[in-house]
């Protein structure tokens, strides 16, 4: 069992742990998207990590935390 | 969903290059998706921060890393190390959360930070399953008191308990009679002491060994955890859920 920030995440197993978090990372209301995509892994991953950056430069990773994320490749 | 072929949502990388391969005569572009894209992404990332010998990892205890923090790193301010250690620190929390070890980073440092670096979390029985010689270690400090004597010690506190980075005592760079100049040169420093230094030793070995030679506040440490915690607007951070085994 994981207890969240003001009330316990709905998770028992470590495989539902992300998407106890993500939904506890959003907040109330719609989540916003996260899309990243390269045409291989490599650009995939350069992509995303340029999203971590600018996220904790702002110290906002709600977008990258969001249950609405998407990697295309 | 009509121009392009979902290959996969969540399922074995090996299946996905098998559906890949079955659809290359297709005219259709290829996407890959799912949460098996999102893993081997997190982990190619992780493995890029792994690469650099040195950099970012520094050798722990029994084989585990911590994190390569440098005390010119202060001085400089250096805005793209800042950057990589926020990044660093980012891809450790994600892998976390979706149940990857981000192997070889040291547990119960895992376990430090997940716990907002409240040294009072690394509880005897969690240093005793992960590191179970050095725990013996730090016990038998215990039990030999402020009176006792602690020669026995010598390469423990020579690598845990002095300014001597501790990969550097682990590479064997010193040669024995500096490591045996380190040693005396430390006990001599502590040999007089009252119960309350004893016990702060035993705190300092542990904070040495399992964190290493800076404090939170110290700039590699304070980027890392800046990604770590992965701050939201709502008020979310990772070492704000409490985690219970």
């Amino acid at each position: 069992m994981v207890s969240g920030i003001s009330s316990s995440l709905d998770c028992d197993s470590i495989g539902d742990l992300a998407a106890a978090i993500y939904q506890c990372a959003k907040g109330p209301g719609e989540a916003e998207e996260l899309v990243v995509s390269g045409s291989n892994l490599s650009e995939l991953t350069e992509s995303f990590k340029i999203k971590l950056a600018e996220a904790a430069k702002s110290q906002d990773f709600t977008q990258i935390l969001s249950p609405r994320h998407h990697f295309e490749m | 969903m009509s121009d392009k072929l979902l290959i996969s949502f969540g399922i074995p990388n090996s299946l996905q290059k098998h559906n890949r391969t079955d659809s290359s005569s297709s005219s259709n572009p290829i996407i890959s998706v799912g949460d098996g894209v999102e893993r081997e992404m997190l982990c190619c990332a992780f493995a890029e921060y792994q690469s650099v010998p040195n950099c970012f990892l520094a050798a722990q205890l029994d084989g585990t890393y911590g994190l390569a923090t440098t005390p010119v790193a202060p001085l400089a301010a250096s805005s793209s190390r800042q950057k990589d250690f926020a990044v660093f620190g980012a891809l450790v929390g994600l892998l976390i959360i979706n149940g990857i070890a981000p192997t070889p980073l040291d547990p119960v440092l895992l376990h430090y930070f997940l716990h907002d670096c409240d040294f009072n979390s690394i509880t005897p029985g969690l240093l005793s399953e992960w590191h179970h010689q050095f725990y013996s270690m730090i016990q038998q400090w215990r039990d030999t008191g402020s009176n006792g004597d602690i020669s026995p010690f010598s390469f423990w506190l020579a690598a845990y308990a002095d300014n001597t980075e501790v990969s550097y005592i682990f590479g064997l760079d010193l040669s024995s009679a500096e490591l045996e100049l380190h040693n005396c040169c430390q006990i001599s420093a502590i040999q007089n002491r009252d119960d309350e230094l004893h016990v702060a030793c035993a705190a300092f070995m542990v904070y040495r060994a399992v964190v290493g030679s800076e404090a939170p506040a110290h700039s590699d440490m304070r980027s890392f955890l800046s990604g770590f915690r992965l701050p939201t607007r709502n008020g979310f951070s990772l070492p704000k859920v409490s985690w219970h085994y």
